[in-house]
């Protein structure tokens, strides 16, 4: 697979504040990785490193194995989709596909610009300004806008974060299409840990500055690195635990924990981890309706955690630990 | 210009030079200050100047503070007959220069003049109001800057949510108690803005003072150049003008700060409080009392004079193309430094303060600031620069230091309209950070563009003293040649250049006015 972005230690403050913190990453071909983490984590600001619109104070950023770290963003063929969109308000949506296609002739040029447009099926809008558009047309306008170079990278900084929520989906399956269609190196920010699951080939959690774990979104999810990898991704609850001979004692069970020193430990539980069943028995509290499952506090020994039940409990529940919900920690 | 950038780009340059001719101006008076003493300016006349200078910017402040926030009050936030249209007339003044209200009201007040004679003859005694004072001068330049403070407390109270006062209410406050605990406070900041803006001017002003015979220190600046020929001593004069006029840029600066704040509640437009009857009625005559004292009254009175007096038409063309062509150059080329300045120096501080200092020096300053350099350049290459060349080059670099600023202003509020993601976008599209200025920016702000243009050339077709100063031999303005004839007492001569002044700045005015008050939130007025 070919590398298209490699970026080694890159270190960027912000006086005293360091944003990003020695972090390496890897952009193949092809591929798509989303880069999820918490509002501030640094996740954007490594977006605009790599997109040359920041200056590293430390580190690399090859791109193809050109080292390009002191390169102007315009020498860069990175494609980069802001949160925003920044369509230019002043030129008409052709003009804005075409922005960058300056070495064209015109009529390559309008050529080029008709088939991205009908691609996203807005063959009719090209004579249109930006904020004629719908936010999701505009969203598409500014996904082809990057394409249209044909960059060996395509950033997208928080893409669906602007789109009502009964538009993401579809919106998302569309921009999923186009982007495998333009065989580039992908790489997605986003905060939305389900988002970043459902459009990732690779996952990347971010947070403080710093990597903390890359993999398969499943991978990640099952198999989180450290606790706060596992609260990126979902609910995450701890209760405490004692590891003995390999495996995690609770007080509403047991789970193995391969290769964790005996002793005092933590066991993460997903929201869903704790399932009625032969078990331990539970007092049931705060019982409460949210949707499409139920919610309660159940109690065990004086251990108490919130659960997602199916089923609305009684004041009882027979509970035991689903192990592929669960994850001890050190 | 971000100082640590590392290296330099055409933009940055472009800024670098424009620091250069703000600063350049400012460094040469601080120098010129220490040169050799002459004999003229003995301590008690410096004392005098400066006194005179006090009163009047004393007088003035209070004056336009409260003649323009009266009626910034009543437009606001008052409906009664006529408010739409009064709301943009009142900056109509700002279209006639002070001295040609100085010439309407001297003669007006004239002893042989018809308000004094019409006194006499209903009276029988000489009414004790005489215009060539310090009194005198306050009122000229009071109706000549209220509209600074109107304007700048007009758009504070207008741009005020009303939830504020909504919520004053709400928590047991009465209309007017809401007005003095919240509207008011909040508007402050606003007021003293404006007033320091209209004291600003009051100190920068040379021919309505001069005229009326009173003495300040910008008077003293001219004279002690262009009668005793002391770069020096105009130096020294233009000190503490200088002095005051970075301490009006910080008062000025610290409230605009202020009001930026203030308005950040959620908008929505205030409730006009409706004054019908005689309240109503009392409300329309003042708005028309201060623009026909402002401007219909002084300038009825000059088109009197006028008309009843011969006029140098071939002179008066003469001039008219000058200062159309001074101010056209002038404006091209500050705009176009202020653009350079605003697309560089997007993120920095310093530069646009530097340009401020510049625009709250008084003209005169800036061009005995401008003569030492001239003088060096004049000395290092004496045969090879045409004088006149020179002299225009000059003229049009003071006008450039001293109103950067006021160009600046629309320019970066126009560049904030582009985001920095739509800014961000071009480069990774392949433009550079010029050709992103070229494609990007500078279309979208191209309309802040003119205005900044435009508030340029309005300046320069008002300017009196560095045009006085730096101009070649016999080149005129409309202004240097109406100031030529009043101190000649030929006011019915001096009422055409200073007409010809008003009807061609009166368009622009009303133009920027529209165009400003439509770009805030709820001035649709």
């Amino acid at each position: 697979m070919t590398v298209a972005i490699q970026v080694t230690g890159a270190i960027k403050r912000y006086g005293s504040k360091v944003a990003v913190d020695g972090v390496d990453m890897t952009l193949e071909a092809g591929r798509i990785t989303c880069l999820l983490g918490p509002s501030g984590c640094g996740k954007s600001t490594l977006l605009r490193l790599i997109a040359g619109l920041e200056q590293l104070d430390g580190g690399h950023v090859l791109a193809e194995g050109r080292d390009i770290t002191h390169t102007p963003p315009e020498r860069r063929d990175i494609g980069l989709v802001f949160q925003d969109y920044a369509l230019f308000p002043h030129l008409r949506v052709e003009d804005n596909v075409g922005f960058g296609l300056k070495a064209m002739t015109t009529p390559e040029r309008k050529a080029r610009v008709a088939d991205l447009l009908a691609r996203v099926q807005l063959g009719d809008r090209g004579r249109s300004f930006p904020g004629e558009l719908s936010g999701g047309e505009q969203q598409r306008i500014a996904l082809i806008r990057a394409l249209a170079r044909s960059p060996h990278t395509v950033l997208l900084d928080e893409p669906f974060s602007g789109l009502d929520s009964h538009l993401k989906g579809e919106v998302r399956e569309a921009t999923l299409q186009t982007l495998r269609g333009s065989g580039a190196a992908v790489l997605i920010v986003t905060h939305d840990a389900e988002e970043a699951m459902q459009m990732a080939d690779s996952l990347a959690l971010m947070n403080e500055g710093r990597i903390l774990q890359r993999g398969a979104p499943e991978d990640c999810y099952r198999a989180p690195a450290s606790l706060e990898a596992a609260r990126l991704l979902g609910e995450a609850e701890v209760i405490t635990a004692s590891v003995r001979d390999g495996t995690a004692v609770t007080a509403f069970g047991c789970v193995p924990a391969a290769g964790l020193a005996d002793g005092a430990a933590k066991l993460m539980l997903r929201a869903d981890a704790l399932v009625p069943g032969p078990g331990v028995e539970a007092v049931v509290s705060d019982v409460r309706f949210v949707g499409q499952a139920w919610r309660a506090t159940l109690t065990v020994d004086g251990v108490s955690t919130p659960a997602r039940l199916a089923e609305r409990p009684g004041d009882r529940l027979g509970v035991k630990i689903d192990p592929q919900k669960a994850r001890a920690f050190a | 210009m971000r100082l640590s950038a590392p290296r330099l780009t055409p933009l940055g340059l472009g800024a670098l030079v424009a620091a250069l001719i703000a600063l350049a101006p400012l460094v040469a008076v601080l120098i010129s200050a220490t040169g050799p003493m002459a004999d003229s300016l003995t301590p008690e006349t410096f004392w005098r100047y400066a006194r005179t200078s006090a009163g009047l910017v004393l007088l003035v402040g209070l004056g336009t503070g409260l003649l323009g926030g009266i009626a910034a009050w009543l437009v606001a936030m008052h409906d009664f007959p006529g408010r739409r249209l009064f709301s943009w007339a009142l900056v109509l003044p700002m279209a006639a220069p002070a001295f040609v209200l100085a010439y309407g009201y001297a003669s007006l007040f004239d002893v042989a003049g018809p308000i004094r004679t019409a006194w006499r003859a209903a009276f029988g005694w000489d009414p004790p109001f005489e215009m060539r004072t310090l009194w005198g001068a306050a009122l000229v330049m009071t109706l000549a800057f209220y509209p600074y403070v109107y304007l700048t407390l007009r758009a504070a109270l207008v741009s005020q949510s009303s939830g504020l006062t909504e919520a004053a209410r709400t928590l047991g406050l009465s209309r007017r108690q809401a007005f003095w605990r919240v509207t008011l406070p909040l508007a402050r900041p606003a007021l003293a803005a404006g007033m320091a803006l209209a004291v600003m001017e009051t100190l920068a002003d040379y021919g309505a003072t001069s005229y009326l015979t009173v003495q300040t220190l910008t008077t003293g600046v001219v004279r002690a150049w262009s009668v005793f020929y002391s770069a020096a001593e105009a130096a020294r004069l233009a000190l503490p003008l200088l002095a005051a006029a970075a301490v009006l840029l910080w008062i000025e600066r610290a409230n605009r700060k202020a009001v930026a704040e203030a308005g950040q509640a959620r908008w929505r437009e205030i409730e006009r409080v409706r004054l019908s009857g005689p309240a109503g009625w009392g409300a329309s005559a003042y708005c028309l009392t201060l623009i026909g004292l402002g401007l219909v009254l002084p300038l009825g009175w000059l088109v009197q004079l006028g008309w009843a007096s011969e006029h140098e038409t071939v002179r008066l063309i003469a001039s008219s193309r000058n200062v159309l062509i001074l101010g056209g150059v002038a404006a091209l080329f500050t705009t176009a430094l202020a653009t350079l300045v605003a697309l560089s120096a997007r993120d920095g501080r310093f530069l646009p303060r530097l340009l401020s200092l510049g625009y709250a020096t008084p003209g005169v300053v800036m061009a005995i600031g401008l003569l030492a350099p001239a003088g060096m350049i004049w000395r290092a290459f004496p045969s090879t620069v045409s004088s006149f060349l020179m002299a225009i080059t000059l003229l049009v670099l003071a006008y450039a230091a001293r109103l950067m600023a006021a160009a600046l202003e629309p320019i970066d509020a126009g560049l904030q309209r582009v985001g920095r993601s739509v800014r961000a976008a071009a480069r990774t599209l392949g433009e550079t950070e010029a050709g992103a200025a070229r494609r990007i920016d500078l279309p979208i702000a191209s309309g802040a563009l003119f205005t900044a243009a435009l508030l340029v050339f309005i300046d320069v077709l008002k300017e009196l003293p560095a045009t006085m100063i730096l101009r070649p031999f016999g080149f005129d303005t409309l202004a240097v040649m109406a100031d030529y004839y009043a101190k000649d007492e030929r006011l019915g001569e001096a009422a055409w250049p200073s007409l010809m002044i008003v009807l061609i700045a009166l368009p622009a005015v009303m133009w920027l006015t529209r165009r400003v008050s439509h770009s805030r939130p709820g001035d649709r007025t």
